[in-house]
């Protein structure tokens, strides 16, 4: 993204450019990056950043040829002044005549969530609770949930029962974000707001069968569900996953026999090694993690320097060492050094593999 | 056979209503010797990469809407949407915003439509083909 737009405004935004690296001199707190916004065509972005450029002055804006305000009314009809009495009110322009809207002020932003945290009562849960960490105090009530929950420490993130959990509410076939749509859609049919809502039938019609005739503690129960599954989904994004929604149920399943196995695996060369006390983690954390990288279908990488002949085959890598490679200045030549995927035939240009895509 | 789609409300809809698919749309026309060989290659990766992409073929003169918006003036263009956004890829040409020549080799479009696909459920909008088309097809 950031390659690509710097080639694009090179080659037909170099105007633009030139403005914008005037407006970072000037104004270095208000980049494009602190904006948040990277688009090209984003208008309101340009006039934030030239928000500080000189103002049209008065004698100019007479010269435009203004009148002050005259009649109010003639008749019914209200007559609008010809000024701009009303427009300065809410900004001002700049010489180059673009109106500029004046900046809102910060503190009109308001929270009322924020406004209504009443901070004793914050601090005297910490001093009661010593051990609650900043992450518990964002959602005390998940430390009642129950009982077993605390006892494996739910501040973790426990892989193995989320996706247990998440399991037990899919259906076969099913990605994440199909299941809380199927949960969600279940809910609004049944919403007796919508109900009340909907169209008359036109003569003729039959009336949709779509809504599924639920009883309330169904419907409770369904809400429950999709709440622990939004809860679930949300816990992975907050963990670095952010493509759980696309996951599947197949896939989600076999992730869990993954780490099963490597959690039973673990369990018993902790057990073998039990004998020499706790001296020989390494030894145990080690072996999980690489059984972990061989059952998944990761992906592979040789390089080479000569395509033509199979000696210079370097490799296989994985796509971590891969990027690793390349990050190292010198490590590989990037006009001559071509990689493909194991198993595929054709070799491309590393410069032009961007091996980001390939880690999961 | 690869569907075809009649007219620019179906383009719309084929566009956005795939949630997880890249969608690869050719437009031309079907009697044109380009997209004849584009369309033997589509024909021929479909199955493969029908997991993460669908394919369809627009008649630009049949559906002019888009002639403009998006300067079909090639005798055959292919175009990557997902989630109803236009993704861009740097083919070294110059134009990131399609594939305006016919590609020949198969694997070379499953390695771009699968690049895109990657890149696409990252949330970028331009990925980089692993092939440089600069030398072949300069604008």
């Amino acid at each position: 993204m950031n390659i690509n737009d710097k080639k694009k405004r090179k080659v037909t935004f170099e105007e633009i450019d030139e403005e914008h690296k005037k407006a970072k001199k000037t104004v270095p707190q208000d980049t494009r990056l602190h904006s948040g916004k990277y688009t090209l065509d984003s208008d309101e972005d340009d006039d934030d950043e030239q928000a500080n450029a000189n103002e049209m002055n008065q004698n100019e804006l007479d010269d435009i040829g203004q009148e002050g305000a005259t009649i109010g009314f003639d008749d019914d009809v209200k007559i609008t002044p010809f000024n701009i009495d009303e427009e300065l009110e809410d900004g001002h322009y700049d010489e180059t005549g673009c109106f500029h809207w004046k900046k809102k002020d910060k503190e009109e932003v308001h929270d009322a969530w924020l406004d209504d945290i009443d901070w004793t009562n914050v601090k005297n849960y910490k001093l009661k609770n010593p051990q609650a960490t900043d992450e518990g105090l964002d959602d005390p009530a998940k430390d009642n949930l129950s009982d077993d929950d605390k006892a494996d420490d739910s501040n973790e993130f426990n892989e193995i029962k989320i996706i247990q959990s998440m399991l037990s509410i899919m259906q076969p076939g099913e990605t994440v974000v199909r299941t809380i749509k199927r949960l969600g859609a279940i809910l609004s049919t049944n919403k007796p707001k919508q109900q009340g809502k909907q169209r008359k039938l036109l003569p003729g019609e039959i009336p949709k069968s779509t809504t599924i005739e639920q009883t309330p503690e169904e419907l409770k129960k369904n809400k429950l569900l999709l709440e622990e599954m939004s809860g679930c989904a949300d816990q992975f994004v907050s963990n670095g996953e952010i493509d759980i929604y696309q996951e599947t149920y197949e896939r989600l399943k076999s992730k869990l026999d993954r780490s099963q196995t490597s959690t039973t695996s673990k369990a018993t060369t902790d057990s073998s090694f039990d004998m020499y006390g706790d001296s020989d983690v390494t030894s145990s954390t080690n072996k999980p993690a690489s059984t972990n990288t061989n059952a998944s279908s990761e992906v592979l990488w040789e390089y080479t320097t000569d395509e033509n002949s199979a000696d210079n085959l370097q490799g296989p890598f994985t796509t971590e060492h891969m990027i690793r490679l390349t990050n190292m200045e010198g490590k590989l030549d990037k006009n001559i050094v071509r990689c493909r995927r194991v198993g595929t035939q054709q070799f491309y240009s590393i410069k032009r593999i961007d091996f980001d895509l390939y880690l999961d | 056979m690869l569907p075809h789609l009649h007219n620019g409300w179906q383009v719309d809809q084929a566009i956005l209503s795939e949630e997880d698919k890249v969608v690869v749309i050719r437009f031309g026309h079907d009697w044109d010797p380009t997209c004849m060989k584009m369309d033997e290659v589509l024909y021929k990766v479909a199955e493969k990469i029908k997991n993460f992409t669908v394919i369809y073929l627009v008649d630009i003169t049949e559906t002019p809407d888009f002639n403009k918006m998006y300067e079909l003036y090639d005798p055959c263009t292919v175009m990557f949407f997902y989630r109803n956004k236009h993704i861009m890829i740097d083919l070294g040409t110059g134009n990131n915003n399609k594939i305006s020549w016919a590609l020949e080799d198969t694997q070379e479009f499953i390695d771009i439509v699968e690049t895109i696909y990657r890149g696409a459920r990252k949330g970028r909008g331009l990925v980089i083909s692993p092939k440089d088309y600069s030398t072949k097809y300069r604008y």
